[in-house]
């Protein structure tokens, strides 16, 4: 008893059918504590790459390979103060993009100050400096 | 019925068909367009008249009510259902007719196709080739093709309104330069499909507009770009203007539009600040289109985005969405490839299959005949001609479209082994023009060129 597909849009003509772009960033947020989600082609040397930052402990930073794809996964806590009254769901979902940007291109820094935060390693975190910048809007705990 | 009890019913102009794997709901509105399972169709079928949860489960003989209930609230958040409270005051209920074991009763008795759609969801209706521009990046050649007359279109019509069709997407050609266009659109509209207009906007009158504004779903721009230099470059000088012009005139008269953008080597940079003048002059749809061949062979080489540029172009509709979350994005299914690094079961939900040529949507050239893509109009892959044949018989029988329809065991080369082929099958027309072969492997897509 569900729903298969939503499709969402008027069909125009010279458009050949039109889908919805899906930009596939998930964030949710649970009492302070945010989850950001968004895939990556599998390549077996990509997967291999990434498996060097996993990292755990209060938040996490994982890669999961399914079928062709690789889930990037982080939980974080947020400096709210540094967002300013942007939307914290719009500025992370900003953040994952370009880290996904970054990775695509062959740009690990993010991961490593992620698996720095992720660690604890407070001194070494603060001293990173990321692509993306995301850094600014981490809170350690 | 105790009062302050929730009722809930379907919205009336939602449309359905059943279909082998449950059915179809399309809400013109919003132009949302659902695949349901069998007992999800039903519920929405039950529901033409207001029951609660309880009675709809009794109605459908189902025993998960937490899970009808969920479904019950995703239908009401899509727009598919309204709900109300009995009164308190109103305590005169009448006797709802259960139509009990309406799903069982029916299921079965309906020979449905379980290969392809009982029915396109839209057909793409060329009504001229004329048109008032010769803009270089267009497919379709100014030739003297016949038109069909205003009664042959409203036969075609009638047709699709019988096999519950959802939309026509009307174009041409300049389909302005038709003078029974508006006779066309009130026709769709009275029989229940959402007609939608591309237009180059050139010809666009305040009064036309006003006598669109009851019948048209959406009227489609083009704009390639935020100023003239960018628009104009693949279009013909002087366009610019008159495309915002048109935005305007739509906006004042209160006629949904959106805007297609072409995106190519040139205007990719300026994408934002396109994407950002459509939705500051009203557009609530922006689609986002791959080139594709042209009369002059050279063009699409030159202007074709490289695999990094696609890529880009995938961070840069996401932060747009992110940017403008009431604007609907969309891209056409050639440009599929932007989403295959997705979940498979996103895509699914996202109804993202790759080609939809001849599978949701079929081609129809000013003459009436079909094809399963406006691109690929060639004598061997034409369907049929619906003036004469009927939409039923080419639809469901063309030899055209059932070949169309095998394309997953037709394709070769990297199309055939990609991981992401449920969700993508690359663009045949682009495939064709590149390499002379049909089932060739999209020589455009960047997990081709990069060999993923």
């Amino acid at each position: 008893m569900r729903i298969l597909s939503v499709r969402r849009g008027l069909e125009a003509d010279h458009s050949s059918t039109h889908t919805e772009h899906i930009h596939g960033v998930t964030i949710t947020e649970s009492y302070d504590w945010w989850t950001c989600e968004f895939n990556l082609p599998y390549k077996a040397k990509l997967f291999q790459k990434l498996a060097k930052y996993e990292a755990a402990g209060d938040c996490s930073l994982d890669f999961e390979h399914q079928g062709n794809q690789i889930v990037v996964s982080f939980t974080a806590t947020l400096d709210y103060g540094a967002i300013a009254g942007d939307n914290a769901y719009i500025a992370l979902a900003n953040y994952c993009l370009d880290i996904k940007d970054d990775i695509l291109a062959g740009d690990f820094s993010d991961l490593e100050l992620l698996k720095a935060y992720v660690e604890g390693s407070k001194a070494e975190f603060k001293a990173m400096h990321s692509s993306s910048g995301i850094e600014h809007i981490l809170e350690q705990i | 019925m105790e009062p302050g009890t929730d009722l809930y019913q379907r919205v009336p102009t939602v449309a359905l068909r059943p279909e082998a794997f449950g059915g179809m709901a399309f809400r013109g509105q919003s132009g949302t367009t659902l695949e349901l399972d069998e007992e999800a169709y039903w519920l929405l079928v039950l529901l033409n008249q207001p029951l609660t949860v309880d009675e709809a489960a009794r109605g459908l003989g189902v025993s998960d009510c937490v899970a009808l209930k969920a479904l019950v609230q995703e239908l009401l958040a899509l727009g598919f259902l309204q709900t109300f409270r009995v009164p308190s005051s109103n305590l005169q209920v009448p006797t709802w007719n259960l139509e009990l074991g309406i799903w069982n009763r029916e299921r079965g008795t309906t020979a449905l196709p379980t290969d392809h759609l009982s029915a396109p969801e839209s057909i793409h209706l060329a009504l001229t080739h004329r048109c008032n521009l010769t803009c270089p990046c267009c497919y379709v050649g100014h030739d003297a093709t016949p038109e069909m007359t205003t009664a042959q279109v409203q036969a075609l019509i009638d047709q699709a309104a019988t096999s519950r069709v959802f939309q026509l997407a009307l174009g041409g050609g300049e389909p302005l330069l038709r003078h029974d266009l508006l006779e066309i659109v009130a026709y769709a509209w009275q029989r229940g499909l959402v007609p939608n207009v591309t237009t180059n906007g050139t010809l666009l009158t305040p009064a036309l507009v006003r006598e669109l504004a009851p019948y048209v779903g959406q009227v489609q721009l083009s704009l390639n770009g935020p100023d003239a230099v960018t628009h104009e470059r693949y279009r013909v000088r002087g366009s610019f203007r008159p495309a915002l012009e048109a935005m305007h005139l739509l906006q004042e008269g209160g006629v949904p539009f959106g805007v297609n953008t072409l995106v190519t080597r040139d205007n990719l940079s300026r994408l934002q600040q396109t994407i950002a003048l459509a939705v500051e002059r009203g557009a609530r749809q922006i689609t986002v289109l791959r080139p594709k061949p042209a009369p002059d062979a050279t063009w699409l080489p030159q202007v074709s985005p490289t695999p990094q540029e696609y890529r880009r172009l995938h961070g840069l509709l996401a932060r747009a969405q992110l940017a403008y979350p009431r604007v609907l994005f969309t891209v056409d299914c050639a440009l599929s490839f932007l989403m295959s690094d997705l979940a498979p079961a996103r895509l699914r939900r996202g109804a993202v299959n790759g080609c939809a040529g001849g599978v949701r949507f079929l081609t129809v050239v000013p003459n009436g005949d079909a094809y399963p893509c406006s691109f690929l109009t060639s004598e061997g892959l034409r369907a049929g001609h619906l003036p004469t044949q009927g939409l039923d018989e080419v639809w469901h029988r063309a030899q055209a479209l059932v070949r169309w329809r095998q394309m997953d065991s037709r394709l070769q080369g990297h199309c055939r082994h990609c991981p992401t082929q449920a969700h993508c099958q690359g663009c045949r027309a682009i495939a064709l023009t590149a390499t002379g072969h049909l089932w060739a492997a999209d020589p455009g897509c960047p997990r081709c060129q990069e060999g993923d």
